[in-house]
């Protein structure tokens, strides 16, 4: 007979493993067990849920797990698993069981006139900035447009959420705007004009205490802003006329530090800590800051021009897409040069965006021009938890809202909205 | 004597039957017959028995005699009497009867020999019997022989009827037909034939000849014969198939001759001494032989063998020709032919679909033999079909065998050999070893975005220097502005005419892109990226122009509010479609090129001073044209210490099959020359050092050019199967890409070393494909530019889209 | 300044010379060249630079070696061709003249040549001489099936088929056969004839048409070198084998006294028994036959070592075929080619008759209890077969002696449909074919697929061509792009994320094709011609070898599809 036969099915054959898990809730006898190595993930979770039954005092609601051998969560069966991995399957295997993330419900698309650039979502209300200059507010509970503001000149390339009433927008006219909502909730009113940009400005991010907040721009800098309305100045430039019009007191305003140091435009930054922010460039690197000293406190050389990039105050760590289809997991802290910690493979075109969950130190998501939006969890890199489809163009942003809603926009001018059920 | 003769007869018996075979003619019939006749005519015994006395050598002449007409069985002895008349004869005419003694002599003389030469001695005799018998006709007194009654006959039947004794022997003789002769007589002279009459004398004679119907002529002598009665009469009898001679054929035999001696000697006269003596002839004839013999002329005549019996022996000739102890010293020739000798090749051997019962697989389905059928037998793969027998008894013969072995033969003797290269090398050493793609990473490798919005071929793209933004422009009568990182199109401008060639300002501080659709060439500020910059050049714009100007070859118009508005600043216009336009890197100068097609005239203008001249009146047509400075060398310097120009500006000219270069500071001089043999030149791109040229042509070659080493090329690509449409470098790093006809942009690793001595490297690193192709303009990637920063590469295709790959 | 050099007076142009230049050189009838080339295995040569040998000339022309030539020159033959010609005008005016005695005279001391020294000097050593054998077999073996006629005189036809016999004599004794095969066009035999291999093929039975276009002449020719040198090399084998040459049969005296009754003359009894093959000759001297020991040498390298072990197995596998029908008696049928089927059996160590009344030489009788193999190669039934003995179809004997081993009898036996003959001298690296007939895999039968994972391979590496290596990788992905962009709007869904499991091996695989790909692009232009003509032989073997298996698929599968009908 052929050898190809013998390895295709190995009937006979038996896994020795061990079960365990880091909730105390669901902690199993610690016994090994023999599972037939065609055991995929859903049997292993019967045998669990039996188990747990057994043990339960009242009766148990069985709950979905997922396994992780030694750090990756089992997609295949544990047969094929062994092999792929080399395990030798003489000795115990040992998995380890977490509770599944619920798959995301697809909830609604909002539909634009331009394209989606930014997002970002605070409590129940989504802001948008799309390429046709203008700023939207969404209810993301009846996916009603609140209000719509044509806020710049040029492209929106950012936007932020301060307070449940007032937002930032950085824009491709190198200006990033601070605009409150007044009562009605219908209108907007721009409070601030952040000049000093010398080109588009590609992405701001809030300070923890939302006293800063820091823009990155295509001139390759990194300005640092102050939001205390005593820090305004009068400047003669004169304001773009649009706006000379509506309100009579300038309003602009200069940035508190500017931070050159990269080589090339700087596509995205987060603040990493009170003082500290990271930023991501084209010239292929990272750079952490410190805010006091106003310099480059620590570098990471990568060798893709970086798109995006999202820092979890949970596990304190940044992942990262950039111009290729990895997502790439680093820790600042570490101290073994710039070590991609993990790569996440499974897009098929650039990361245009990733974003951390707020409340989930393993859960994040990415948006990519692949038209796919991913769910992952940071055990496994080598497949993402969900597959979020829907988008009919690149997506262009992409957010984890602290109510749990997955966002992404594209250029199919829409935004969809997941929403991920609490863990 | 008389025991000999019985042998004799027997063997003469033989002799005249032979001879019957030969004269087929009535004639000799009737001569021979007439021999019989006599016999029956016992009638003349008395008259001659007379005579007997006078002739003492009767005997011995009679056996000759007897010899000779022996074929009348039995008519001896009466002949022996008759031929008496000849001894008469003889008596009278001396050397006739030496003569016939001669022959008899010879006779003797020849007896031991066998064959040929025994007939030559018999035949004359032989002949002078019939002659005698002639004779006869002549001398005897019977009344039925009318002929012989008058005298003339008697005469000519006298000794000169010796004369015409023919001596040819039984040769047929119409082989004298066309000589004058008709034999020769027993001297060896010719007998010259009778006049013959001609045809009037003939049929006279017919006419008053009464005998005419029985003359017949004899064919040896030529003499007309006139046959008497019995001559009829048996002639008849022969045609009737009846007996000749008289009635009884059967008459009892006694012979006259017995074996006892008689006591009295038939004749008394003593035996003639020349009878004793050796011929002399005979003699030098054996001494001759003896001596041929001596002198080994005569090879003494081996035992005969058949042919085969020979070859019987020589097959048992082999021996053994390779003793192993034998060294073979060669001539220094005979060396050179071993050198260079090439053993035929041997026959290849034969794979399983020769079998007579191959796999089932091997066999021909219906189709093949089909095509194997209708293949002329050359150019066929197998020169035979595979079948498949049941079992070895029903395997018939191959009927080509003979002919595969012939046609074996005629190749090991009559084809010209000749000494290949084997090529048993394996074909991966051919591959020459370069470094690793994967190690010579950064280059572009997949495709990320694409920039769709074209409706119509895309002509030209460029990037601008930060990188932000991309220009294109496209046959759609349209330039476009896009988002690098995005894909989004953040303007439109729409022309006149098609698009052939967009441009940013290289000039860092201006946002100005120039763009050459149908004759002229527009200057346009597209207010994207940096608002300082583009309001920047638009005070420069207006500073520099503040009406139109309109010069030798080309008018610069500036533009008018409403144009000014889509963003049109300065529109330069020509006399003809501008084909082609370059910038000078330092983005005041620009060169176009004018004319109908890909090539034209080469224009220089200058936008600071809106001027345009022509350096080069009587320059080719030109294709392509490239401005370049670069930091001088020390040999630029001392080649001029005069200028203090920190920076050596030239001028790359493509013509149509050379490249030359200009030095700006001086244009009347070619300062180099390159020569790609190629036949059109497409494209060309410099170096960003400035010392290696890429040359582009549509014969599908990409060429790299040293230019400090020499003006042919460094080294020749030949990576596309199409013509070539772009090269292009990239600033940064160590690439250059190259797009062709054929739907590929092939990226490739260029690296050039700062020491002079080390030969640059260049390694194709990657194929991008994806631009599908346009089936109408037969074009399909036309433009090909790299990022100024990253490495990522632009193309622009026949397909209306713009690629970048990262 | 030197003086002028003449042109073509030295270089190319002298090494060669044309051949009408040859004919004119040696003063011969262009025939009597051709006679002579053949003889002397002169050959013409292609030129290096035709037009420098041609003098500057395009003409088409054949060229020999000048030195040839001069070789030619020397040749004492060319002497017996003169002495011929003149012979011949004095025997046809002999004949003009009819006159039979000088006739006999002349044919008597006809000139003949020898063509011994040719022998020796076409082939200074043995081994030459045997590397050349081929051709000589051959065509031995085909002149020894004529007949005798005008063109093909009986003593060469004879000589043919004596030399041939006792070339097959020294086979069987030497025990030298290594191959052997039967196709449509004849049988090929390899033996191993003093390490070297010789090849030849005899036809099958006498090719009864003979082509028109084929000139006996000059086979005939070649065939007079050939014999002679036969010969030499039948009596230099039999000496080294010191057998007797012409050979005798072992135990002669005893078999004449048996069969003297019924035959004429001894030594036609003796050709008549020598030409049976069936008798093992007679040596000069009972010599032991030493063993012959492969003595090992510490191997430099361990290719080396390797190279010694394969020797060394190839050395066991050929004393095995020696003995393969060690003590086996095999009766042969009428029907079954004799003297073929003998040459091969008793080659192999085993003893064979046939009936009697068919041919002369037989030593055994069908009633012989001790019959193992009975050949039989027409239908027979069951009853007429002996119980202690197998009835099998002579293609057992072939593959057995291919396979250097006893195959099993049962696929043999009377009446089976037979497995496919092969041929024993291709490599089956391309294409390995069943050597069972067709059986379903329902009985359990599979064939190892050697080609077929090749040519998997190679449709691979062949549609790698276009798209490139990572964009292979993501393909399902791609695929869902594709379908993405398929419906104007897609519906928003959310899927379980897939595993992308990418096989290093295939990657590596797909990257280093492209590599190589691109590699390929930079071969220099002279070396890219050999290349490619390489490159397209190697695709052609595999184009073949993929045709095979698919055309075996369509075969089994419709095997397959009838035994379904039957059912």
């Amino acid at each position: 007979m052929d050898e190809g036969e013998g390895t295709m099915e190995p009937q006979d054959s038996y896994l020795q493993i061990r079960l365990h898990t880091k909730s105390p809730r669901f902690a199993v006898t610690d016994i090994p067990y023999s599972i037939p190595t065609t055991t995929a993930s859903s049997d292993l979770n019967l045998l669990v849920n039996q188990l747990l039954g057994e043990s339960a005092v009242e009766n148990w609601i069985p709950v979905d797990f997922d396994f992780l051998i030694n750090g990756d969560i089992l997609l295949t069966s544990v047969g094929e698993y062994v092999q792929q991995q080399q395990i030798s399957s003489e000795n115990v295997i040992s998995i380890e069981y977490i509770e599944r993330a619920p798959a995301p419900e697809p909830d609604r698309s909002l539909e634009h006139r331009d394209w989606v650039s930014a997002v970002h979502s605070f409590d129940d209300y989504i802001l948008t900035g799309a390429y046709d200059n203008s700023v939207r507010v969404w209810n993301s509970r009846d996916g009603q447009l609140v209000l719509s503001h044509a806020a710049h000149t040029a492209p929106i390339k950012g936007v932020c959420w301060t307070t449940s009433s007032s937002f930032l927008t950085a824009s491709h006219d190198q200006t990033v705007a601070l605009w409150n909502i007044d009562e009605g909730g219908k209108n907007v009113s721009p409070r601030a004009f952040f000049r000093g940009h010398a080109n588009s400005v590609d992405a701001l991010s809030l300070s923890p205490d939302r006293k800063k907040f820091c823009s990155v721009s295509w001139d390759k800098t990194l300005k640092i802003w102050s939001l205390e309305d005593d820090a305004t100045e009068e400047i003669a430039a004169p304001a773009d006329k649009k706006f000379k019009g509506e309100n009579r007191k300038n309003l602009t305003k200069t940035p508190e530090m500017t931070l050159p140091g990269h080589k090339e435009a700087v596509s995205c930054c987060a603040w990493t800590g009170k003082t500290e922010i990271i930023t991501g460039s084209w010239d292929h690197s990272i750079r952490i800051w410190d805010v006091e000293l106003g310099g480059v406190s620590r570098q990471l050389d990568s060798s893709k021009a970086f798109t995006s990039l999202s820092y979890s105050s949970l596990n304190r760590t940044v992942i990262s897409g950039s111009s290729d289809r990895l997502i790439r997991l680093y820790d600042p802290r570490s101290h073994e040069g710039s070590v991609v910690k993990l790569g996440f493979l499974s897009h098929s075109g650039w990361v245009s965006s990733v974003a951390w969950s707020p409340n989930n130190d393993h859960l994040f998501i990415s948006g990519s021009y692949d038209k796919v939006m991913k769910m992952w969890d940071a055990r496994s890199p080598k497949a993402p938890l969900y597959d979020m489809a829907g988008h009919s163009d690149k997506i262009l942003c992409c957010s984890w809202s602290d109510r749990n809603l997955l966002l992404s926009g594209g250029a199919d001018s829409a935004l969809k909205v997941f929403s991920a059920a609490r863990v | 004597m008389a025991t000999s003769r019985p042998s004799k007869a027997s063997k003469r018996r033989r002799q005249p039957s032979s001879d019957q075979q030969r004269k087929a003619d009535i004639v000799d019939d009737a001569a021979d017959n007439l021999v019989s006749l006599f016999v029956d005519h016992p009638a003349s015994d008395e008259e001659n028995n007379g005579d007997q006395e006078e002739s003492p050598i009767d005997g011995e002449d009679g056996g000759g005699h007897e010899d000779e007409n022996a074929t009348g069985s039995d008519a001896s002895d009466e002949s022996s009497e008759y031929s008496d008349d000849d001894d008469e004869d003889e008596d009278e005419v001396e050397e006739e009867g030496s003569d016939n003694e001669d022959e008899d002599e010879e006779e003797k003389a020849d007896e031991p020999v066998v064959g040929i030469g025994e007939e030559m001695a018999s035949k004359p005799a032989n002949d002078s019997a019939l002659a005698k018998e002639n004779g006869e006709l002549a001398s005897s007194s019977m009344p039925s022989y009318a002929v012989a009654a008058d005298p003339k006959e008697y005469d000519f039947d006298s000794s000169d009827e010796e004369d015409v004794r023919n001596t040819v022997g039984n040769v047929p003789m119409e082989w004298y037909n066309d000589y004058p002769h008709i034999g020769y007589d027993w001297q060896g002279e010719k007998i010259i034939k009778p006049a013959t009459a001609n045809e009037i004398d003939k049929f006279l004679k017919r006419m008053d000849d009464p005998n005419f119907w029985k003359t017949v002529k004899d064919k040896l002598t030529g003499q007309d014969v006139v046959l008497s009665d019995q001559d009829l009469e048996i002639i008849q009898k022969l045609q009737l198939g009846k007996l000749t001679g008289s009635g009884e054929a059967y008459e009892p035999f006694e012979d006259i001759f017995s074996h006892e001696v008689m006591d009295t000697p038939l004749s008394s006269r003593a035996p003639s001494k020349r009878s004793f003596l050796p011929s002399l002839l005979e003699k030098d004839k054996v001494s001759k032989l003896v001596y041929a013999i001596k002198m080994g002329l005569i090879k003494p005549a081996r035992d005969w063998k058949t042919p085969t019996d020979e070859a019987e022996e020589k097959e048992e000739q082999f021996y053994a020709i390779w003793t192993p102890e034998e060294s073979i010293e060669d001539s220094k020739s005979a060396r050179a032919r071993k050198r260079n000798a090439i053993s035929a090749p041997k026959i290849a051997l034969p794979g399983h679909a020769e079998s007579y019962n191959p796999p089932a697989e091997y066999l021909m389905t219906e189709k093949e033999k089909q095509r194997w059928r209708a293949e002329d037998r050359e150019d066929r793969r197998l020169d035979f079909m595979p079948r498949q027998y049941k079992s070895l008894r029903l395997l018939p013969a191959w009927n080509r065998f003979i002919k595969d072995r012939f046609e074996r033969c005629l190749d090991l003797y009559l084809c010209p050999r000749q000494r290949k290269m084997k090529v048993n090398v394996d074909p991966e050493d051919l591959i020459p070893k370069l470094p690793k793609p994967k190690d010579l990473q950064p280059f572009p490798t997949t495709e990320a975005v694409r920039y769709l919005g074209h409706s119509d071929i895309v002509r030209s793209i460029s990037v601008h220097q930060d990188g932000q933004f991309l220009a294109s422009g496209s046959d759609d009568c349209s330039a476009r502005i896009w988002e690098v990182s995005t894909g989004r199109c953040y303007k439109t401008f729409v022309m006149p005419d098609p698009v052939v060639y967009v441009g940013w300002c290289p000039k860092r501080d201006l946002m100005l892109l120039a763009v050459a659709a149908g004759s002229s060439v527009y200057f346009l500020n597209p207010e994207v990226g940096n608002k300082l910059v583009s309001s920047n050049t638009d005070h420069l714009l207006d500073k520099v122009i503040s009406s139109d100007v309109t010069n030798a070859i080309t008018s610069f118009h500036k533009a008018s509010p409403e144009e000014r508005k889509q963003g049109f600043r300065i529109t330069v216009r020509h006399s003809k479609k501008v084909a082609n336009l370059t910038w000078h890197p330092k983005g005041d100068f620009f060169a176009t090129i004018m004319g109908e097609g890909p090539a034209g005239m080469l224009i220089v203008h200058q936008l600071s001073k809106l001027t345009s001249d022509v350096p080069w009146k009587k320059l080719g047509t030109v294709t392509k044209v490239l401005f370049h400075d670069y930091v001088k060398t020390e040999k630029d310097e001392e080649e001029d210490p005069a200028d203090k120009d920190p920076y050596k500006r030239v001028i790359l000219v493509a013509l149509q099959r050379e490249v030359r270069i200009y030095n700006l500071k001086k244009l009347d001089t070619v300062s180099k020359k390159l020569e790609p043999n190629c036949n059109y030149v497409s494209c060309m791109a410099i170096h960003p050092k400035g010392d290696n040229v890429l040359v582009g042509s549509y014969d599908r070659r990409v060429s790299w050019f040293d230019l400090d080493s020499s003006n042919k090329p460094y080294q020749t690509m030949r990576h596309h199967s199409r013509g070539v449409r772009q090269v292009t470098f990239h600033k940064k790093y160590p690439l250059f890409a190259s797009c062709s006809d054929d739907g590929s942009v092939i990226v490739s690793h260029g690296m050039v070393y700062n020491d002079l001595n080390q030969f640059p490297l260049i390694v194709p690193v990657k194929e991008l494909k994806g631009h599908a192709h346009n089936v109408e303009s037969g074009l399909n990637v036309l433009d090909v530019q790299f990022h100024p920063t990253q490495p990522w590469v632009f193309s622009a295709g026949a397909d209306r889209t713009v690629r970048l790959y990262v | 300044m030197g003086k002028m050099k003449k042109q073509h007076s030295s270089g190319i142009a002298t090494q060669y010379i044309s051949r009408s230049q040859a004919v004119k050189k040696l003063q011969i009838s262009l025939k009597d060249f051709r006679r002579l080339c053949i003889l002397k295995g002169i050959y013409p040569n292609e030129p290096k630079n035709k037009k420098k040998a041609n003098k500057g000339s395009t003409a088409v022309r054949t060229f020999y070696y000048a030195k040839d030539i001069q070789f030619l020159a020397h040749e004492p033959i060319i002497q017996k061709f003169r002495d011929f010609k003149v012979f011949m005008k004095k025997l046809k005016r002999a004949d003009v003249y009819n006159d039979p005695a000088s006739t006999a005279r002349l044919k008597r001391n006809k000139p003949v040549y020898k063509l011994d020294h040719v022998v020796k000097e076409r082939y200074p050593t043995f081994a030459d001489a045997v590397r050349d054998l081929d051709d000589c077999l051959s065509m031995c073996y085909l002149f020894a099936t004529f007949s005798k006629s005008k063109s093909t005189p009986e003593r060469i036809l004879r000589l043919c088929r004596r030399l041939t016999v006792e070339f097959m004599h020294y086979v069987i004794a030497a025990k030298a056969l290594r191959k052997v095969f039967v196709s449509i066009k004849g049988i090929y035999y390899q033996a191993d004839v003093q390490g070297q291999t010789v090849t030849w093929i005899v036809p099958h039975s006498l090719p009864s048409h003979q082509p028109a276009d084929v000139d006996f002449k000059v086979m005939l020719t070649f065939t007079e070198f050939y014999v002679t040198m036969l010969g030499f090399v039948n009596f230099n084998l039999y000496t080294q084998m010191n057998l007797l040459y012409p050979p005798k049969l072992a135990g002669e005296d005893e078999v004449n006294r048996a069969d003297d009754r019924d035959f004429v003359s001894t030594e036609e009894n003796l050709r008549e028994r020598v030409f049976a093959l069936n008798q093992s000759l007679a040596t000069a001297m009972s010599s032991v036959e030493e063993e012959v020991q492969m003595d090992e040498f510490p191997a430099a390298t361990e290719t080396d070592a390797s190279a010694v072990e394969k020797a060394r197995q190839e050395f066991e596998q050929n004393k095995k075929i020696g003995t393969l029908f060690e003590g086996k008696k095999f009766f042969l049928n009428r029907e079954v080619p004799r003297e073929m089927m003998v040459f091969l059996i008793r080659a192999c160590g085993g003893e064979c008759s046939w009936d009697r009344t068919t041919a002369f030489g037989a030593t055994f009788d069908e009633e012989d209890k001790s019959i193992a193999y009975q050949l039989v190669d027409r239908p027979m039934e069951k009853k007429q077969q002996v119980i202690n003995r197998y009835y099998l179809q002579p293609q057992w004997v072939f593959d057995s002696i291919n396979a250097r081993r006893l195959l099993p009898v049962e696929p043999y036996f009377v009446g089976q449909k037979l497995p496919p003959h092969l041929s024993p001298f291709v490599d089956n690296s391309q294409y390995q074919p069943i050597t069972a007939p067709v059986i379903l895999p329902a009985t359990g039968f599979r064939a190892p697929d050697i080609g077929q994972d090749k040519d998997e391979e190679v449709s691979e590496s062949e549609d790698e061509e276009g798209n490139d290596a990572d964009s292979k990788a993501q393909q399902p992905s791609r695929k869902k792009l594709r379908k993405a962009v398929a419906q104007e709007k897609p519906e928003m869904a959310v899927r379980r994320g897939i595993a992308k499991v990418e096989d290093k091996k295939k990657a590596a695989e797909q990257e280093a094709a492209e590599e190589r790909r691109l590699a390929i692009l930079t071969i220099p232009k002279k070396r890219k011609r050999l290349f490619d003509q390489i490159m397209y032989s190697k695709k052609a073997q595999q184009k073949e070898a993929r045709k095979l298996n698919s055309k075996r698929k369509a075969i089994e599968s419709e095997v397959v599809e009838t035994k379904k009908a039957k059912v």
